[in-house]
């Protein structure tokens, strides 16, 4: 079941098309990755989800209906450009933001002590935000996200300004929202991230989708790979579509071997062995989400976000 | 709703928290304590002391008499308004000391000494209520004082002028331990000469002193003129103190003149504190919107309320945190009328008896509440259209600059509530409440009060549709704040987001 689906979303401002065509879907229980470069359409299709902004043309669906905040109390939302109170408690803050979802004070003021202590914050609960170092303020920025134990996080750039500690201990909170049930979309336009948390890919550039399913799915769009030694050219191997000599080291050659589409590595070990086809390594090489993007976009992710900067 | 309640109350909070709340506050006790002894301290001296020499020997005695008499005249008048205070009454009818405040003719007042004076009348009066205070008599205005030794008064007018000088308040040379004179007099031997004039020397003002001289001078060289031409002094004396008869009452304090004045009081302290209290709470709003958006807060609240939700909390959070200063104001002004009955805070009781109507409560209570929207509404779509509170002034300016024209106009509302202007003032709905509430005081047609309203509300809630079209559209944005042309192009055009 699809707990958020765009059908064909398009948002314009002024002549400046954000988003183009857009159609996906993010199946229940499972994270959902964003990946582009900055300008590529992730925030605006977001807040797009969110009501925040009024597609100019297509249909989005969110927990089964349209977008509204009428699904606030199970909806949970870090925005990429974060903030807080700065006078209120962190507690206060956290609360206000359960209540603003639906929640009595009582029950998101300890869900929001639960989770403030979670993240190590049981010290700080009555201490004002503008006594909190960032790292803090942004578990607290978390918390308020959380607090409703929501059905759908959405999560736009959360590794932005993040030390890697604070990356890791986030990737492990999603990983665990999932585990628990929860539909966790997020926004990224760091390959890495996107690469070890989805569970389902879609990759945008300038405002259109250039990619949507599984990582597996999107790797296999490329050929596939392997690094072999061997004393021959490995030509006329079954499933080699080309090959280049990458060193030669004694009587050795290091080749880089591409496979016909649909071929596998496998069945080209095997093939090496049933021949006897002398071999010193054999290494699979799986083609990165890197590789996918400049594959389908034609520019690697870092020139798109350059442009996009620019 | 609810969530218009919880925006509402974060924002109350946010206020209540703040130095500047708790100054504003606070600032109407410490004004109601400071006030009084501040006003003490500015107050001249009660009684001011002058120098007068008659070379003629003729004029000396009227002048004092009529100096006197003109203090007489202030005793009755304070009595007058005690007794009227007081519910004091004398058992004879020919007494004036309880007609109620009024002017008073020379007869009454010499009538009123030969009778003994106040203490008589308190006397004849009877027993004062017990939480009367006791009557204190007005010092006298003027008391004549010895002049110098050093001072010649036997050289003539220029003479004695120049030696005088340093007597008096402001001159320099005076000896150690001798108190300034307000004042210098000096009757010419040769007065009623043609162009012998008599001379007063003064540090400014000393009007009363000025018009006793010469109304006994004139009265004096009247009756020699009357007795020259030969008429017998009898008569000269006859024609020179006849007076027409003249019947002046006023009505007592609290249900006439007084009450006319009373009540126009409390309108327009609330209209005075409408725009002080909406200049500094509208402040705390800008602060609040633009704290929001400079700590990239909006995208989060957004996620769960809308702008609309957004903007009604914040405008309701606001008024109420108007309603709680004034509430603390009033129960302070309240709370210093019960501890000084008698006090400066004597008119309160009267002003808010005159709200005896609860339609004059309601309206001006319809007045308080839109007034206060107008100008919320304003500095909270500018909140949002800036990042920084100096993106911010530029619009502040000229805003405050036209919001500010009431304060300006108030007086003369009041003062003038049928004037052309003032109408004209109260039919512009951003000024309606401040100028309606000015003039209901002192009373104004009921076309006018409901005509006002139901453009106002009309005004109001066109005003609230259109800012909230900027609202909205500006929570998000980043960049320059709107020129005006995109101000109206973001209130008129369909929201694009």
């Amino acid at each position: 079941m699809a707990v958020l689906e765009f059908r064909n979303v398009v948002k314009t401002f002024g002549a400046f098309t954000a988003v183009d065509g857009l159609s996906f879907w993010a199946p229940e229980g499972k994270i959902f990755g964003f990946l582009g470069a900055n300008g590529a359409g992730k925030t605006t299709s977001l807040r797009m989800a969110l009501d925040i902004l009024k597609p100019t043309s297509g249909e989005i669906e969110i927990l089964g209906g349209p977008p509204g905040r009428e699904h606030a109390s199970e909806v949970g939302f870090l925005p990429e450009e974060r903030g807080l109170y700065r006078g209120m408690t962190s507690i206060d803050v956290v609360t206000y933001f359960g209540r603003l979802k639906g929640m009595t004070k009582a029950d998101a003021k300890a869900q929001g002590k639960v989770l403030l202590e979670r993240f190590g914050l049981g010290d700080w609960l009555k201490k004002p935000v503008q006594k909190l170092s960032k790292g803090m303020a942004q578990k607290v920025q978390l918390a308020a996200a959380l607090v409703n134990s929501p059905k759908l996080l959405i999560l736009d750039e959360p590794f932005s300004g993040l030390d890697p500690v604070n990356q890791g201990a986030l990737e492990d909170t999603v990983l665990e929202m999932a585990k628990q049930g929860s539909t966790v979309v997020f926004s990224t336009h760091v390959m890495q991230h996107a690469e070890r948390l989805s569970d389902r890919l879609l990759l945008l550039a300038r405002g259109k989708k250039v990619f949507d399913g599984s990582p597996d799915e999107a790797r296999r769009l490329l050929p596939g790979r392997v690094m072999l030694t061997a004393k021959t050219e490995p030509k006329g191997l079954p499933g080699v579509a080309a090959f280049k000599a990458l060193a030669i080291r004694d009587d050795w050659t290091d080749w880089e071997v591409t496979l016909k589409p649909g071929a596998q590595a496998g069945d080209l070990l095997q093939a090496c062995i049933e021949r006897s086809f002398a071999l010193r390594d054999f290494e699979t090489h799986r083609a990165s989400l890197h590789d996918v993007f400049l594959h389908l976009v034609g520019e690697p992710l870092e020139t798109a976000q350059a442009e996009a900067a620019a | 709703m609810r969530r218009v309640l919880i925006v509402a109350r974060r924002e109350f909070l946010q206020i209540a928290r703040t130095r500047s709340f708790w100054v504003t506050l606070l600032i109407m006790p410490l004004m109601l304590v400071v006030m009084p002894l501040f006003g003490k301290l500015m107050e001249p001296p009660e009684t001011s002391r002058f120098y007068l020499v008659d070379a003629t020997g003729r004029y000396e005695a009227a002048i004092e008499q009529r100096i006197d008499l003109n203090h007489q005249h202030q005793i009755l008048y304070d009595l007058a308004a005690y007794a009227a205070r007081w519910g004091l009454k004398s058992p004879r009818p020919e007494a004036v000391w309880d007609d109620g405040e009024r002017p008073f003719g020379d007869d009454e007042a010499r009538a009123f000494t030969a009778s003994g004076g106040y203490a008589a009348a308190l006397k004849e009066a009877g027993p004062l209520p017990d939480d009367a205070p006791a009557f204190t008599p007005p010092a006298p205005d003027l008391m004549r004082a010895k002049v110098p030794a050093d001072v010649p008064v036997d050289m003539g007018a220029e003479a004695f002028g120049q030696a005088v000088g340093r007597y008096l308040i402001g001159g320099t040379g005076r000896p150690k331990g001798v108190e300034p004179a307000a004042a210098a007099i000096y009757v010419p031997a040769d007065f009623g000469k043609p162009g012998v004039a008599v001379r007063i020397w003064t540090s400014g003002g000393n009007f009363n002193l000025v018009d006793a001289v010469r109304r006994e001078l004139n009265n004096s060289v009247r009756a020699e003129a009357a007795t020259a031409a030969g008429l017998d002094p009898a008569t000269a004396l006859q024609i020179q103190t006849a007076a027409a008869p003249l019947a002046v009452s006023a009505p007592p304090r609290g249900e006439g003149r007084s009450r006319l004045r009373m009540q126009s009081i409390l309108p327009l302290g609330i209209a005075y504190f409408l725009l002080i209290s909406v200049f500094t709470s509208g402040a705390w709003l800008l602060q609040g919107v633009l704290e929001e958006r400079s700590n990239k807060l909006l995208e989060a609240i957004l996620a769960c309320v809308s702008p609309g939700e957004l903007m009604y909390g914040k405008l309701i959070g606001i008024v109420g945190v108007g309603f709680s200063v004034i509430i603390v104001w009033g129960a302070c002004v309240l709370g210093m009328a019960q501890l000084m009955p008698s006090g400066p805070m004597e008119w309160v009781a009267p002003a808010l008896a005159s709200v005896n109507s609860p339609w004059l409560a309601v309206a001006l209570l319809f007045y308080f509440v839109t007034g206060y929207l107008i100008c919320a509404s304003i500095f909270l779509t500018v909140g949002a259209m800036c990042e920084s509170i100096t993106d911010a002034q530029a619009y502040l300016s000229p805003i405050s600059l036209g919001l500010f024209l009431p304060f300006f106009a108030l007086g003369s509302l009041i003062s003038n509530p049928d004037a052309l202007a003032a109408k004209i003032l109260s039919w512009i709905p951003v000024y309606t409440p401040f100028a309606m509430m000015a003039r209901m005081g002192v009373g104004v047609e009921p076309y006018e009060v409901i005509g006002t309203s139901i453009l106002l509300i009309a005004f109001v809630t066109a005003e609230v549709w259109l800012l909230g079209r900027v609202f909205r559209a500006s929570l998000l944005r980043t960049g320059q704040p709107p020129k005006l042309a995109e101000l109206f192009r973001l209130m008129f055009k369909p929201a694009a987001s």
